[in-house]
Parts: C-alpha cells; structure tokens; sequence
C-alpha cells in the first residue's frame, strides 16, 4: 500500500492500496516512512517496504 | 523388481483414493439432514448451512411440489392465470449505505425475485418491524425511498403491517415483503434445464453490494468508493426475455446472498452439469477487487442486489449480451463461462493465472482471512 | 493494481511452468512442503497445482495460524468471552475453528459477544468505544502477525487503555518445522520458505534446514508467479545437488529480517515454555507470551482462565496430515465424520486447510483428465 500521510504521534499513517482503499496502517516497525513509499500491510501493520518490482522473471533471463 | 512393487503400491493407493473420494460424492449426494443444535449466524448467509435448513427442516415439513423446486418465487396457477409468489425480509445494518438503503433494497429485492422467475412485478405488500425509539425521520425517508422504488419498479404496494418491537430487539427496523408477478409467456424457466456447451451471462460488475455493506459497517477501518447496486432488474429481464425467449433461455437467478458461486452452484447441481467460468472474463470493478483482497474474500461470494446470471444457449449467447449491454446500468454484462458434461454438480474456475480450482459452496458468510 | 498484476502474468506463469517441466527427473517423485497457510492459498487460488508436473507434489505445511490452534484454547477463549461485559475480538478465519465444546460462532449464537475484526487495532478501538467493557483481542498468528498485536499492546499502553488485553496464541515457525523434520516418517524433499515471516525474522533461522537436514529452501513471495518461481528454486537445487536457503522474495524480505520488528517483538513478548500444538502435541519454546512488563494487557492474567486440555479427537489425524505423513483421504475419518459442515480436526476448518481444500477439490484433481 501507498503511503499517503503520516500520524507521527502514533507511528501509524493513511495508507492507499492501488484499487483505491484508504486505511490506517501501524507503522512501528519500519524506520523512517516516507510519503509516497509502498510498504506491505499485514493485519493492519507494515511489516515490510517493497524495495522493487521486478525479482519476478523467467528463471531462464 | 522393485519397479513391479512400486507400480503396484501405486496402483492400490489409487483405488483407496478412489474409494476415499467416491465416499465424498456419497455423503454430498444425501440428502441434506439438519442436525445442528441452534442456530448459527451461518444458517443465514446463503452457502451450505442455509441449504441444509431448508433442505432438511423446511422443504420437507412444508412437503409440496411448488416449494420443492426451490425457485427465487413459487410458480401458481390461478384460474388459467400463472402467477409468481414471493417473500423476503432485509435485516441490513446499516440502514443506509452507499448507494440505497433498506427500503430501496426491500422493493428491489422482491420484484427481483419476480423477474428471474420470468414474472412482469404486479404487486407486493411491505410488513414493517420498527424498533422502539427508531426516529420519525429514518422512517419518513424509508417509507420515501419505498415509495420511490416502486415508482421505478412499476408496482403497487398494495398492503401493509407494523408492529414496534422493544428497543434492543431489532436493529432500528426490519422489512418484510411479499412479491406478487405475472408470469411472462416467453419464460420457460428451470433450473434443471441446463445443457452442456450453455453460455453463462452475468448482468453487470459483481460484489458491489455486499463490500460496499462490508466497509459502509466501518468494522474494517477501511474507505473505498464502493455503491451498492441495488436495482429492479425487470427491464433487464423484458429484454432477456425477448433476445432468447422460451427456446434459448434456460434459467435466470438473482445473484444476491452467496454471490455469483453460490447461484451457479445451485444450477450446477440442479441440472447435473458442470459449470467452468473464466475467470478473467468477470467484471469486477477495481474497488471491490482491492478491498476483497484486502479482506480476503472471494467476490464470487459477495452479495449483489442488480446483477443476474442467465444461462442461454449457445447460439443466442452473443445477441442475448449484446442487448443486456444497452440496458441501464448494464454496460459491463459478459459472458463469464459455460455449462459442461463433467463433473457434474460443480462449479470450476480457470483461473486467470492459467490453473483451475474449484468454486464451492461456502458452509456461512465469507469470513476474512488472515493466513 | 499495476505492480501485482505482474507477478500474475500467465503468460510468464505458462513460461515457468514449462522450466519446471524440464527440470524434473520423470521417474522421481518430488515432495515439497510449502510451510505457510498464505501459500496454500495461493496454490488454490490460483489453480497452482493444475500448472505442475504431476511428479512435483505439494504437501501443506503447519503454518495455518488457525490450524495449529489446539482446541483447549478455543475452549479457554470462549470461557473469557462468557463472563460479564467481555467483548472477545479475533480474526475472522478463527470464527469456526471447532474448540472441545463448540467454537466461537457457536459461542456467539449462545450469547458471547464476540466480533470479527480485520486488525488488532480493531479491536482496541473497539476498547476505546466501549470504555465500560473489557475487550480481549483472540491472538493467533506467526511473527508475521504478532509485530501488529506488539504495536497495539504499546499504543494501548501509550493511551492508557486500561480495558483492553490480550489473549496470546502467537506462535513461531522454527521449533514445529524442527519437529517435523526430526519425525522419522517424514519423507520431504525441501520447503518454500513462508515470506511474509521471514519479512519478519529473515531468512537466516531457516539455514538448519539445509545445514543439519539437508533439505533445500527457497523464501517465497505469495503472488503466483512468486510461488511458482519459489518451486522452480527448490527444483533446481535439487537438479544441481545444492542445498540452502534461497531467496526469491527479495524485494520484501531482507535476509536477516526487520530489526525493528524483532527488537518490538522482544520488548513485547517473552517465549514460553512449551505450547500444545493442535496434531503435533506440545513444541517447547514455540509460542509467545506477554513479557512482564505488559501483564496488565494479559488476558490470562485479568481473567480466570481453565486452561484445561483436551485432548486432540482419537480419530482426528491432522498432525500426521500436517506433517506430511499421510494423505487427507488416509484419515479414518476424512469425509465421513469430519466433513467441512461438521469439521473434527482443523484441517477441514480453514478451506485452505489440507483436509478441506482437498475435499473440495480433490475430485476435481482426479477428473483433471475428463474437464
């Protein structure tokens, strides 16, 4: 989910999935969020940043 | 040696598996028993307890042929006359959500229920439980939003009841219906009509209503532009009934609690076919989409309260969706699968991944899952 | 949703699936046990399975936070929901997971107040609102979850929240897979590494499995084309005769995992001695418990608590299913008397539970060749 604004008071931040949902996201565990960075959101809570997209391929490439 | 023993090990585990599996279909082809000891909020929610309480308590107990069809209304006949009847109640929390609210959803549920049973909606009557301490104006905008529902609908709210309960024993106010149709002469409806190589249409986007009734509940802390669909279908079906009419229109179902899965299941196992959907061919708008993954929940399970299945022949598939296409509202129609030989009873999914699952009844409501 | 519909392209799937094909030994038989629930669904979701080999079997690991649920806990769970002014919270798919007397939904139609919630910071606004009433939070989950009810646990105790505690089901993935692999009747040819815990804890703790066990890992991402390439990964290995833990979630999962997350959790949690894991019996230092510091939010410590065990059902065969000893249609029971109507042991409670998904899905499996 997109970081759309910070709640530094609380280490949480409204966060937007690509479809449109809008939803509070705990924010504890990652180190500086920034606006606009994707973080993965599990149970309300980011647990991780999505560094990059693209460690999908053909094992082949 | 050991490549004999080892084919042979296989070949008996094959035959234990088979016999594994053949006592599957053996239970799920039983009747239906209902055994539970009290009742759920999953004997409610349209998937596999709500069969079994009507198969196994009420089918039974009210014994006659009508009933035993199970149709969206029971067909009558009255003087030459054929007639559909129906009821239905809305318990919907919140009373007004995105979209419609429980008065809308009270006339458009029932003549709904009319018109994929191939009734023209005549007439329905709305029984009211209020409970004490409702305000005035909630009701004042119900019994408008009745009123303006059945304007649209075409029918008459021809009879009525209230009756207050004490506060804390319904939530603000229940609406209970009875729907009254003309069944049209171009329906030759059933649900066991279906053949293999039928086109499976659905009328528009999916899960609409029941995310938009999911989030508008604010349990899930989570905002989504999502409106409920709430709509009289009959004009639809008018023009269903026309395009296809009594020799290429098979069966329609109103696909509301449950969703499209459970509908198409039930014909499944009507007509003793399968039933194969593509999966990319489902329109689902991008809201719903996201906010069931969110959830994950299956938007084939979510409730719709505007959206048909028709199963038609294959020839008059294309000019059958290519008139609901010009219909209000129901731009997105698609063909999203088709009837099959095997096997039969189930539904099965091409996933748009390339695999292919199972769709299966749901035991209750569609529970979020975490794992 | 751009950047996942990428990692759902079936194109490249069909592309993967094809290296895979041509990375078997036909005459061997592979067995890889993907170790998380979220992975199981993922194979069903997508029709996983239909796109193998059928040499390449997939085993169900013990990583369903629900399925390892032993019932002595639903049990405990619902004796707190039962007394004066509780509201017990937890996540939807924990709903029906059958306790020795009834589960939670059973608990609920008795009278219980319990409610579903998407996220522990559900249920402490559920505390917030309702400031007269003791709310619990039904934890359950792996290092994936517990970092979210840690969070909590310190919002609340920032806000002072005074009403609100938690029941503590986090487990830890390690000491059950060092359990399994110590099982003599295990026959497993490597695992996909569960991503969303390893985002948590790294990929590092899983080195014993191809260091002391010899078996090869590959952490993987949950997208199919993730889980697919996850396969690939362990295939591969096991064609080169290497052995360790490859990581194809990169882009989420640090090799040694969130320092944050386990420094919160640490704070927060304390191991406990051992826990009873439903089907593999009691796992010591597997489960966490609220460190010291926070027993003001133990719901074990505010409520009285039975604690009393019972017994896994004699019949019931799910630990030697999770373990990958027997398949579900081996059960004494599978299907006859735990059906997903009337479940027995978990695994036929989640529908991604093996037990269930087979169920539902095995015929299909079987008739593969006819569709």
């Amino acid at each position: 989910m997109r970081v759309m604004s910070m709640n530094s008071q609380f280490d949480s931040a409204m966060c937007k999935a690509a479809d449109g949902e809008v939803q509070e996201v705990m924010t504890g565990l990652i180190l500086n969020v920034t606006e606009g960075e994707i973080l993965l959101v599990h149970a309300g809570t980011a647990i991780a940043r999505v560094s990059s997209m693209s460690d999908v391929q053909s094992p082949t490439a | 040696m050991t490549q004999t023993f080892a084919d042979g090990a296989r070949r008996g585990e094959k035959e234990r598996e088979q016999e594994a599996l053949d006592k599957i279909d053996l239970v799920r082809s039983r009747a239906p028993r209902f055994r539970d000891s009290q009742i759920t909020m999953a004997h409610g929610a349209g998937g596999k307890a709500t069969a079994t309480l009507v198969q196994g308590l009420f089918v039974p107990a009210f014994a006659n042929e009508v009933l035993s069809r199970l149709d969206d209304a029971g067909a009558i006949d009255v003087g030459g006359v054929r007639l559909a009847l129906t009821t239905d109640s809305f318990v919907v929390k919140p009373l007004k959500f995105p979209g419609g609210s429980i008065g809308e959803l009270a006339v458009n549920g029932t003549v709904n229920d009319l018109a994929v049973a191939g009734a023209r909606p005549v007439a329905i009557t709305i029984s009211m439980i209020l409970e004490e301490g409702l305000s005035a104006d909630i009701l004042r905008r119900e019994t408008e939003a009745i009123a303006r529902a059945a304007r649209v609908a075409g029918v008459d709210i021809v009879a009525g009841d209230t009756k207050v309960v004490e506060r804390g024993l319904a939530d603000g106010m229940y609406i209970c219906t009875t729907g009254l149709g003309h069944i049209d002469s171009r329906a030759k409806l059933s649900p066991a009509s279906l053949r293999p190589g039928d086109r499976v249409l659905v009328s528009g986007r999916i899960g609409d209503h029941g995310t938009a009734i999911m989030l508008a509940r604010g349990e899930f802390q989570l905002d989504a532009d999502i409106s409920s669909d709430t709509r009289s279908l009959w004009p639809l079906v008018d023009v269903i009934l026309d395009e296809a009419g009594a020799a290429d229109l098979r069966c329609m179902r109103d696909a509301t609690r449950g969703g499209v899965a459970s509908v198409l299941n039930e014909l499944a196992v009507a007509s003793g076919v399968a039933v194969l959907v593509n999966e990319s061919s489902v329109p689902i708008q991008p809201a719903v989409h996201g906010a069931c993954e969110i959830l994950g929940i299956d938007p084939m399970y979510v409730a719709n309260e505007g959206k048909l299945i028709a199963i038609v022949s294959p020839d008059a598939a294309e000019r059958t969706l290519n008139a609901m296409r010009l219909v209000e509202g129901c731009d997105d129609a698609a063909d999203i699968g088709e009837v099959r030989t095997e096997p039969a009873g189930m539904v099965l999914v091409q996933t748009s991944f390339g695999g292919r699952r199972v769709m299966d009844l749901l035991v209750g409501d569609p529970l979020p899952r975490i794992c | 949703m751009k950047f996942v519909d990428e990692f759902r392209d079936g194109a490249i799937g069909a592309r993967l699936a094809s290296e895979i094909r041509a990375i078997v030994e036909p005459g061997r038989h592979y067995k890889i046990m993907e170790v998380c629930g979220g992975h199981t669904h993922t194979i069903y979701r997508y029709g996983i399975d239909d796109l193998l080999p059928a040499n390449v079997e997939l085993v169900h690991g013990p990583g369903c936070p629900v399925c390892v649920i032993p019932m002595g806990r639903v049990d405990d769970g619902i004796a707190i929901a039962r007394e004066e002014g509780v509201i017990l919270t937890c996540f939807g798919d924990m709903m029906r997971v059958p306790g020795g007397n009834g589960s939670f939904i059973d608990a609920k139609a008795k009278g219980a107040d319990i409610r579903m919630v998407y996220s522990p910071l559900d249920a402490l606004r559920i505390a917030r609102e309702n400031p007269h009433r003791q709310v619990v939070f039904f934890a359950i989950g792996f290092e994936t979850t517990a970092p979210s009810t840690a969070l909590t646990i310190l919002r609340a105790s920032a806000e002072g929240i005074r009403n609100f505690t938690v029941m503590c089901n986090h487990v830890t993935i390690v000491p059950p897979l060092r359990a399994l692999l110590d099982s003599p009747d295990l026959r497993l040819d490597g695992f996909i590494g569960p991503g969303h815990v390893c985002t948590v804890v790294g990929a590092k703790p899983f080195e014993f499995i191809p260091a002391h066990y010899g078996r090869p890992v590959a952490v993987g991402g949950f997208e199919p084309l993730d889980f697919l390439q996850a396969v690939y990964m362990v295939l591969r290995q096991l064609a080169e005769g290497r052995c360790e833990v490859e990581n194809q979630y990169t882009r989420v999962v640090p090799y040694d995992g969130n320092p944050q997350a386990l420094k919160v959790l640490s704070q927060v949690f304390e191991l406990r001695s051992h826990f009873e894991w439903r089907g593999l019996g009691f796992i010591s230092q597997s489960a966490l418990q609220l460190a010291p510091a926070f027993r003001d939010f133990d719901a074990e410590v505010r409520f009285a608590v039975p604690g009393v065990r019972v017994a896994d059902p004699k019949a019931c065969q799910c630990g030697e299913v999770l373990k990958g000893v027997i398949k579900p249609w081996e059960c004494k029971v599978f299907g006859t008397a735990c059906t997903p109507e009337h479940p027995i042991g978990t695994c036929m409670v989640s529908s991604e539970g093996a037990c269930a998904a087979y169920y539902n899905f095995g015929r299909v499996a079987r008739d593969r060749a006819v569709v």
